[in-house]
Parts: structure tokens; sequence; C-alpha cells
């Protein structure tokens, strides 16, 4: 995945849209803030999942951490390699570091998430 | 450093059940998200209770008869096993506002060092662990494992603290060894390390450390009704 042509959320995950599928992870930013992860919990195939609510959970060494949808839909493919390594969140967090995809119930609510530009300059506010 | 403007403190008067002990924590979090409140509050433990991290499984007990046959409950924060029995315990519960929470990992430094300063005045030297050693099995006990922010006493781990982080607030919360439990006689508290240190009043004194360096405001309070009647609900659902 291109980091530049993708879709950001200001709590830090992205989302790659082909068609109706968007794919779904978490920023290099927040794999940083997280620092060493040791739990992913991703929801099941199948899941509905709502745009800005929680769709799973992440577990560092000192914090347990909420994972917000970028997008409303339903799960249909999750990442199974992911939670017995999570190192790929780190070493590829763009790419093999995907969470889950979801068919898109309401393709309008795309405007809402932010480009690579403007997440850049949330998260340079946030350093500040 | 960035202060928070003001600090509600909450010094619960008895030790309580396990679940209410956790269920006010979530509420705490919960009104930082809502109604942008910060609170620190310091709790006791009525009976020995054993707290699971956020993802453990509770057969991850079953192979340690002493904690099986426990009262259990499960925390918001991840990491392993704690038995709470001779503890204070804190939890920290800052909304997304304050801006001292931009690196949370300062958080764990700040609070334990208002620890280090109030027990060096009492003449009990901790000490922040610093550099560790990951293991690949962590032990099922939480005061078992190491991490670089434990504060430790003649190198037995007397303080931890664990994170839960939602919607950008932060809940921090963490046990004070004071004894060891009878239930885990091999994790030694402050009174069982220095039997000459004085352990009264220790929630006064450690909040208002703590208050004085991250509050520009701060004032004893206590639950609202709203939040008591939240908690008393969440205390009732099994963890």
């Amino acid at each position: 995945m291109d980091p530049t042509t993708l879709k950001y959320t200001k709590t830090h995950e992205w989302a790659a849209v082909e068609g109706d599928v968007a794919t779904i992870g978490i920023s290099d930013f927040a794999v940083h803030l997280l620092s060493d992860l040791v739990y992913a919990d991703l929801p099941p195939i199948g899941k509905k999942v709502t745009q800005g609510q929680p769709f799973g959970e992440v577990e560092s060494v000192k914090a347990v951490s909420d994972v917000y949808s970028p997008v409303s839909g339903e799960v249909i493919a999750r990442n199974e390699k992911l939670p017995d390594h999570l190192d790929l969140l780190t070493s590829s967090p763009f790419d093999s570091g995907w969470m889950i995809k979801v068919r898109l119930s309401n393709a309008g609510e795309l405007s809402s998430l932010l480009n690579q530009t403007s997440y850049k300059a949330h998260c340079d506010a946030e350093k500040h | 450093m960035v202060q928070l403007p003001y600090v509600r403190q909450i010094i619960d008067a008895q030790a309580n059940s396990g679940s209410w002990n956790m269920a006010v924590d979530e509420i705490l979090l919960q009104s930082a998200i809502d109604h942008d409140v910060a609170t620190l509050r310091w709790y006791r433990w009525r009976e020995p209770t054993a707290s699971l991290g956020y993802f453990q499984k509770k057969e991850d007990l079953l192979g340690d008869a002493r904690l099986s046959q426990l009262p259990q409950v499960r925390r918001l924060s991840g990491g392993g096993t704690l038995v709470h029995d001779v503890e204070l315990t804190y939890s920290l519960a800052l909304p997304v506002s304050q801006r001292l929470i931009e690196r949370p990992m300062d958080l764990y430094r700040i609070v334990h060092q208002a620890f280090i300063d109030v027990f060096h005045k009492r003449g009990v030297v901790l000490t922040l662990r610093g550099t560790t050693t990951k293991h690949a099995n962590e032990p099922v006990l939480c005061f078992a494992r190491e991490d670089e922010h434990d504060l430790v006493l003649n190198g037995h781990k007397v303080l931890g603290s664990a994170q839960r982080r939602r919607r950008g607030a932060i809940l921090q919360h963490g046990g004070l060894l004071l004894k060891a439990s009878a239930v885990t006689p091999e994790l030694l508290g402050i009174a069982d390390l220095q039997p000459s240190a004085d352990l009264s009043g220790l929630a006064e004194q450690l909040g208002q450390s703590l208050l004085r360096e991250v509050a520009v405001d701060s004032e004893s309070g206590m639950l609202t009704v709203a939040e008591e009647q939240a908690a008393r609900i969440i205390s009732l659902v099994p963890g």
C-alpha cells in the first residue's frame, strides 16, 4: 500500500479503498506511540463495524488501546497472521501489518477521512 | 512540564471488593472521556483478590491453586495477574484535553517519581528498575514480571503500573505492595523489606506530592451520584 494514497483518521488508523472494500490498519505513528506490542484482538468475520467506533484492541507492554474503524460496514477478512506476528505492525504497518477488510456500507463516509498531508499535520500537532 | 488545570482527588474511606474497585476505575476513565474530568484515586482491597490483565484467560490461573481460589476481577489494563491484598492502589484518569499526556509513557515516570520522593523522606530508598530483559514466556503473576518503570526496593518490585487508553483519555493505575500477602508470600512488600518504614498517612502524602507536581488546582472529592450508580451496575457484571 502506498501511504500517500491512503485515507487516515485522527486516531491513527488508515484505510485503503478498492471498489467497495476498505483494508484497514494502524499508522507507523501509532505503532511508534504504542511501542512494544504484545497482543492484538481483531473482530470476527461478519461483524458489523461503525465509523469512529472501536473494532479491535491492541496491548503494548504498558498499555491497552482501542483501535477505531475509519469506515462503517461488515468485516469480510482479518489478517490471521497478525496476532502471532505483531512484528508485522512495526516492519510493515501499511502493508503486511493490515488488520481487517471491511465491505463499505456508506462510501460517503470516506470524505470525512484525512489525506496523508492533513494526517501528517495532525501528527505534528500532537507531538508539540 | 505542562500542568493539569484541575484534578479531583478521591481517597476511598474503606477497603472495597475487587469488582467495585475495578468498576470505579472504569467509571473514572469514562468521566474523563465524557465530562473532561481528571481524577486521582487511592483505594484498598477488602480481601485478597486476583486481577487478570485485560487479555488474560481465566484458564491461565488454573495452574496455580493459590490464585484460582481467590475472588477474580479483570482490569482494563494489560499485563499479568496481580494479587491485591495488603496494598495501596492508585488510579489516575486523565481526559484527552490534558496536554500532560501527549507522551503517555512520561506519566509512569511522573507518578513513580512522587512515590520515590515521599518514601525518600521516610528513609525508604525506592528506585526505578531501569533496563530489563524480556522473557519469551512471561510469568502469570505481574509482580514476577519486570518492566523498566517498576519501582524496586532492595531488588524487589514494590510498585508496578499499567495504562488503558481510550478515545485519547488515559487511565493509569498501579499497586504499591505494602506487605506480602499470605497468598503470595514470595512477593515481599515494603514492611517486609524495611520493617522500620513508616507507612501511615501514605495516600494523603503521596496525593499531595503528586498533585503538587501535576496540577494547578485540586481538591478532595467523591464520586458523583451518577458515577456511583454506573459503577454499581458495572460491578455486578462478571469479568
